[in-house]
């Protein structure tokens, strides 16, 4: 029976090599990172014929632990920055807890590269403050991105259904970032090492509170005392040449 | 003439800057231009369009600053910086001026502490990053200014702006309350009788006519963008200051504190404990050294500041712009000394900023080094009050005396002058007669 569903899944490898495969990579340490993300899709998936141009939409769930800044986006853009839109309202300002996840769309060209379309892009990101805890350092987790392929014909106006790669289902989305139309996208099946990226984030110790506190407040009364105590004291002189 | 020239030079270094400042936003990943400048760039084209300056998200201002960088849109990105150095120098136009007002300092002392803010690369660089501070800084030192010359309506209006476009200076209230008693009744004689609470709080009409105006300033401009904008307005313009809660990292010595208690509802005590003594020095400070407005200004910033729930870098500029101003009454300082307390002033910035760069750049956990960096960084700034304050020498003025007075004493030397030069020509006259 085990030997079967080896053999069976060795067969289904053959598919599985069809797939199209995504890198991604949280780089930068530090509270703002850049996610970057390729996606490489097999040339053969993609039937291209003149006047056809294919574009790719990767929908990333930033989670409430980080933030994609929606103006830091508008000024890159001129850039060579991420054409993206940030679907819902953001704070910047937040912490972590009194946050929710938000949508991004990144809108991408693709290029062909030694029998391979690829479309990538660098997303600038933001690690949120997070709750205090017992342990140094809390996880904030970005799941793969949903990504669709959509393809126009230019010459005549016309949608091209031109993916033959697995696909997951039909969708509708905004064709552009800049432009408030909706199109036809086709969200493809792909693989990927993993299924999430993850990174860490320093927190507060909740340990340090008493000690922290009490040497603050003791530090702040006796600086707010012997000030007051100087002006008080003061003799003001005058100084006559 | 010098002082034309000297801001003529403080004026092209800092155009130089701003030009520098585009080539490196246009070659380098890291921008030169103040993050806050795209905020107002932002703002200005939302309300080009008609619309809400508070569209864009962390705009904090009044919409005043919006409207005044509309040639932004429709002359040049550049307007908004042009405009901040326009006001930056200004400020050392002022400090200038404010010096001058003393009895005793020379013309080239005056220079040389306006040299210090216009050639300062701190005020330099922020007003041509595009940090819109040295409007503050412009509207304090006019208010001490006015002050000096007795001028009260135009120290309510200007007092009014400055509250207006930063709630902070609203401190300065008490003393110039105070302050104002001394134009009471007889202007030579200053009454003490009935008290010191009645010398407190009496409404002269000079209290009337400042309390007013500035109020009248403050209402208006608030009913008007009120009716304009909304409750957005009130909030990021005036509330949003009052209660900001920022748990990120800061110069505060209460961050940690603050940090540590969030997510569990805001404790009383500590918040208490950090109020009161901000509320107590600024009292202290108002009832000392109310006759001194460049002083009390400048403790109560440096005070408010030091012992603020939320203390970040452009803060510091609030206090330093009114240092150059005091420098003539602090000459007990010796050199050597001022060189150590503004090392220990950078080096405390510095024992934090350390921490923090591992903390936000390196993801490592420095929160309670960023804490020590934070207090030691505040006992320096209460160091560097205490010394101040000793060594503060009062340097006689016409403080108490309004310009109206001033003229009046002046007219009455010049007839004096007039009558006896009057009278010696006629004993002159009458002695050429004699001798005829």
């Amino acid at each position: 029976m085990k030997w079967s569903l080896v053999f069976v899944g060795l067969l289904y490898l053959g598919d599985v090599d069809l797939l199209p495969v995504l890198e991604r990579k949280c780089l930068k340490p530090g509270f703002h990172k850049d996610l970057q993300t390729t996606i490489r899709i097999p040339e053969t998936n993609l039937e291209v014929v003149e006047h056809v141009e294919c574009f790719i939409l990767f929908t990333e769930i930033i989670p409430s632990g980080a933030y994609v800044d929606p103006f830091q986006i508008i000024s890159l853009k001129p850039h060579g920055g991420p054409d993206a839109i940030v679907l819902d309202e953001v704070d910047t300002e937040k912490p972590e807890f009194e946050s929710k996840e938000h949508s991004v769309n990144i809108f991408s060209n693709m290029t062909l590269q030694d029998n391979t379309w690829t479309a990538d892009y660098n997303l600038p990101v933001h690690v949120r403050y997070h709750s205090v805890s017992d342990k140094l350092f809390d996880t904030v987790t970005f799941t793969n991105p949903e990504i669709s392929i959509r393809c126009f014909n230019n010459q005549l106006g016309t949608v091209h259904y031109g993916y033959k790669g697995e696909t997951v289902k039909m969708k509708n989305d905004l064709c552009y970032s800049n432009k408030k139309l909706i199109c036809d996208w086709t969200v493809i099946q792909y693989q990927s090492e993993t299924d999430s990226v993850s990174v860490v984030v320093p927190v507060g110790q909740s340990e340090h509170f008493m000690i922290v506190t009490v040497v603050t407040i003791i530090t702040t009364m006796l600086g707010c005392i012997i000030l007051t105590l100087k002006t008080l004291y003061k003799d003001i002189k005058i100084k006559e040449s | 003439m010098e002082i034309i020239l000297l801001l003529c030079v403080a004026i092209l270094l800092r155009l130089i800057l701003i030009l520098y400042g585009e080539w490196q936003n246009n070659s380098m990943a890291v921008k030169f231009t103040d993050i806050d400048y795209f905020v107002f760039h932002d703002a200005a084209s939302f309300v080009h369009e008609g619309q809400s300056p508070y569209q864009r998200a962390t705009y904090r201002y009044t919409p005043l600053l919006a409207w005044m960088l509309q040639p932004n849109i429709w002359f040049t990105p550049l307007f908004g910086k042009l405009l901040f150095i326009f006001f930056d120098c200004g400020t050392g136009y002022i400090i200038y001026k404010i010096i001058c007002t003393r009895r005793t300092v020379s013309k080239t002392v005056s220079l040389v502490c306006a040299s210090v803010w216009l050639f300062n690369p701190l005020s330099m660089t922020v007003s041509s990053r595009g940090n819109a501070e040295s409007i503050m800084t412009c509207l304090v030192l006019l208010c001490v200014q006015c002050l000096m010359y007795g001028r009260t309506v135009m120290t309510a209006v200007v007092f009014g702006l400055a509250i207006h476009f930063k709630i902070y200076p609203i401190t300065y209230a008490l003393p110039i309350y105070l302050l104002l008693w001394c134009r009471h009744g007889n202007k030579n004689n200053m009454k003490d009788d009935g008290g010191v609470i009645y010398r407190m709080l009496y409404p002269t009409v000079d209290r009337l006519c400042f309390v007013v105006t500035t109020a009248f300033i403050v209402i208006s401009l608030t009913a008007v963008f009120y009716y304009m904008y909304g409750w957005e307005f009130l909030y990021h313009t005036y509330l949003y200051h009052v209660t900001r809660k920022d748990i990120r990292h800061n110069f505060s010595p209460y961050f940690y504190t603050l940090y540590l208690l969030s997510g569990h509802g805001s404790s009383p005590i500590v918040g208490l404990a950090a109020f009161i003594p901000q509320v107590v020095l600024l009292l202290v400070f108002s009832m000392k050294f109310y006759k001194e407005p460049n002083l009390v200004f400048f403790l109560h910033t440096f005070a408010f500041v030091t012992f603020n729930k939320v203390c970040t870098s452009q803060y510091f500029l609030w206090y330093l712009c009114l240092l150059p101003g005091l420098m003539p009454n602090l000459t007990r300082i010796s050199l050597l000394k001022a060189s150590i307390l503004s090392g220990l002033w950078f080096g405390g910035q510095g024992f934090w900023l350390l921490p923090a760069y591992y903390l936000e750049f390196q993801s490592q956990n420095t929160f309670l080094y960023i804490w020590l960096g934070g207090l030691v960084f505040f006992i320096v700034n209460c160091y560097i009050m205490y010394e101040i304050i000793d060594n503060f020498t009062s340097i006689p003025t016409q403080v108490c005396v309004s310009e109206k007075f001033q003229n009046q004493v002046r007219t009455a030397n010049t007839d004096q002058r007039m009558k006896s030069n009057t009278q010696s020509l006629t004993e002159e006259s009458v002695r050429n007669r004699s001798t005829m």
